[in-house]
């Protein structure tokens, strides 16, 4: 997927030619149509030592799966790909075409012919260990997790000391699975709070964690799924680790059948200049989720308003098991709608960011939209309760979500704590239009929340209405810019 | 005119009845004798010492089939005390014994691997994907085929908490001397390489 011309382009632009010439003899073989696109599509997960359960590198491989092959690839269950085509434009997409699937389908109907070996395409050279070169810095969990035979997925969250005695700035990201047979994906978290090594009883075992690390998170390096290659950010564009920072390391495990043991690790490759762009996460997200059982069609929405201009880079969207469609927009203040990613069978186990092709443009003013339909009826297969139950917002497996983690950049560093102050204005004025939920927010939030309410509230209506909206933005961006100031940055808890 | 759908129903009718009577001879002249791991010989004049027998067909690369190693574990130290013997089968004639021993012995096996190097039992009992249970009586009649239980319901995507287990109720049925209620079920995993 780095070659300078897509392999997937000059293989179809050698087909036309070849349908053209000789239509009723192209009966496609291995040798000459099927391995250049396994080789380019499939065997990088699929070969020894990764996660797919087989190799998918020599013809007996491919051969005696040749129908099933054709069959996965028709559904488009492999290669794992989830963003809806033309709706959003990403880097690496691990889709095939429409060519590339009837080649395999044909090659699989006529038999699963080898052909010429004079055709055979050279087998795929991989890179063995660190895809993107030694890293500066190698991360490993401090001991090996055990996970039993069989039994629920695991979520942990394991504790690494990163040991950095300045701020650091990282480039490259690279996760390896310590063991690809059960590590199914991972999310990487940042703690300078020394919360979460708090949570970790026994030291190197992690704890338990299925929607998120349960602490107020002071960075992310972003995530691992299978298939996903290491992400090198553009120039000027670095993540930063602030000294004495802990990796929080969220690992999926989905047991295999057998006892197994995992001890991942994480290549950071560093640059020694601080970036010049602010790199920040845009949160959308609803936590006002109440699923009643049985509804196959329940709806969650959001919006946010941008308050300043942002490059998107990534997006990440996240829910658990009962989701099925997930659709985020941008509506940008001349109109233009455009398009963030649509999911249409969101599959937790397959979650992942997706990278922008290149970044999208997004000024002050914005609104991002977000839709989420989920299925809590019997008759989705993912359900985690039999018979199906009311489902709410949380962290647990049979809890909700409903969050986009869209990845901005902005014109400078010193300009983040703007936009994080800016968004949280935005969101609490948000709220307000609708007036204080007190059931929703607890006591001590509504409490805050009506005091505010009560003060820019001119027409004493209960809700803030957009005439009134921009005052209380101002007044809360004030407000965040007078607590950073006094006190330069108080660490965070 | 009126006697063609007659017709058609009786012929309809001794079709089924000659392909049963077809599966009749071809069950009681299941005819196999194969090695397991140990270089030990099963023969199908084995079926006659259990009340039933279970032939899991298994591939040490189906994923599908690796999940329910404990899972038939567990379902043969519920039921091998009471009369049902337990096979894996490897009919992927690429296996060697010593690759299908030591992945039997990882996911720790408790009960013997068959090589059907040339896929005769799998012919036989009509076995066409990894993981399919097959169940035989004393005299080789086939009781069940089909699935262990329904958690795979489509390629790459799996249900939560099984719904059904077909295989132990199927157990259950003939143990009680009682019709299996579901006899054939959809076997969701990887094919058998050259039967499909």
């Amino acid at each position: 997927m780095r070659n300078p011309i897509p392999l997937s382009l000059v293989l179809t632009l050698a087909g036309v030619g070849y349908a053209g010439t000789d239509k009723t003899t192209a009966t496609p073989t291995f040798n000459r149509d099927v391995a250049p696109i396994l080789y380019q599509n499939c065997s990088n997960c699929h070969r020894p030592g990764e996660v797919a359960p087989f190799a998918l590198l020599t013809y007996d491989d491919a051969a005696k799966r040749a129908k099933q092959i054709a069959a996965i690839t028709q559904e488009r269950v492999m290669p794992p790909w989830k963003a809806t085509p033309g709706y959003g434009e990403f880097l690496d997409e691990r889709r095939l075409t429409e060519q590339q699937i009837s080649t395999i389908r044909d090659w699989a109907m006529h038999g699963a012919p080898e052909g010429n070996p004079k055709e055979k395409p050279a087998p795929p050279t991989f890179t063995a260990g660190w895809m993107a070169g030694q890293p500066d810095q190698v991360i490993e969990m401090t001991k090996p997790y055990s996970v039993p035979a069989e039994g629920p997925d695991q979520f942990r969250c394991f504790v690494v000391p990163m040991n950095a005695t300045e701020d650091e700035y990282v480039k490259t990201v690279e996760f390896r699975p310590g063991n690809a047979k059960i590590v199914h994906h991972a999310i990487l978290f940042l703690d300078s709070s020394g919360e979460a090594r708090k949570k970790e009883t026994v030291p190197g075992q992690g704890y338990d964690c299925v929607g998120g690390p349960g602490l107020d998170i002071s960075g992310a390096l972003g995530g691992w799924a299978p298939g996903a290659e290491p992400a090198t950010a553009r120039p000027g564009i670095a993540s930063t680790i602030k000294k004495g920072s802990d990796l929080v390391l969220q690992i999926h495990y989905h047991l295999d059948g057998k006892p197994e043991q995992d001890q991942s690790r994480l290549g950071l490759k560093f640059s020694k200049e601080p970036p010049t762009k602010g790199l920040t996460l845009y949160v959308l997200g609803n936590q006002k989720i109440d699923i009643p059982a049985g509804d196959s069609h329940y709806v969650v929405k959001s919006s946010g308003i941008l308050p300043m201009d942002v490059e998107a880079i990534a997006v990440f969207p996240h829910a658990h098991y009962l989701a099925k469609d997930m659709k985020v927009d941008a509506h940008l203040p001349d109109g233009t709608a455009v398009p963030l990613i649509w999911i249409q069978d969101w599959d937790f186990n397959w979650q992942g960011a997706y990278r922008y092709a290149s970044p999208v443009k997004l000024p002050k003013g914005t609104r991002l939209e977000m839709q989420y339909t989920y299925d809590n009826s019997a008759a989705n297969p993912h359900n985690p309760s039999n018979p199906p139950q009311e489902v709410k917002f949380g962290e647990q497996t049979t809890n909700e979500m409903a969050f986009a983690f869209v990845s901005v950049t902005l014109d400078s560093p010193a300009q983040v704590p703007e936009f994080r102050a800016g968004t949280r204005a935005e969101f609490i004025a948000a709220m307000l239009e609708n007036g204080v939920d007190e059931e929703a927010l607890g006591p001590e939030r509504a409490g805050q929340l009506k005091l505010l309410l009560n003060a820019f509230d001119k027409n004493h209506n209960g809700k803030i209405d957009p005439e009134e909206r921009q005052a209380v933005v101002d007044f809360l961006i004030k407000r965040a810019q007078q607590q950073q100031h006094p006190a330069q940055q108080p660490p965070q808890r | 005119m009126s006697l063609q759908p007659i017709l058609v129903r009786s012929l309809a009718r001794s079709c089924l009845q000659l392909t049963l009577a077809a599966n009749f001879l071809l069950a009681s002249q299941s005819n196999f004798s194969l090695q397991d791991t140990a270089g030990k010989t099963h023969t199908s004049s084995d079926l006659r010492q259990y009340k039933a027998t279970v032939f899991i067909f298994v591939a040490i690369d189906c994923p599908n089939s690796n999940t329910y190693a404990p899972i038939l574990a567990r379902l043969y130290h519920e039921y091998s005390p009471r009369g049902v013997a337990f096979y894996n089968v490897y009919s992927d004639p690429s296996e060697s014994a010593d690759a299908v021993r030591k992945h039997d012995s990882d996911f720790l096996v408790p009960f013997p691997a068959l090589l059907d190097t040339h896929q005769t039992l799998a012919r036989q009992t009509g076995a066409r994907s990894t993981p399919e249970a097959v169940i035989l009586g004393p005299d080789a009649q086939e009781l069940y085929r089909g699935r262990v239980d329904d958690r795979f319901v489509d390629f790459g995507k799996t249900r939560f908490h099984p719904t059904q287990d077909d295989l132990g109720e199927a157990l259950d049925a003939i143990l009680q001397g009682k019709p299996v209620p579901r006899p054939v079920t959809k076997v969701l995993g990887c094919a058998i390489p050259g039967l499909n």
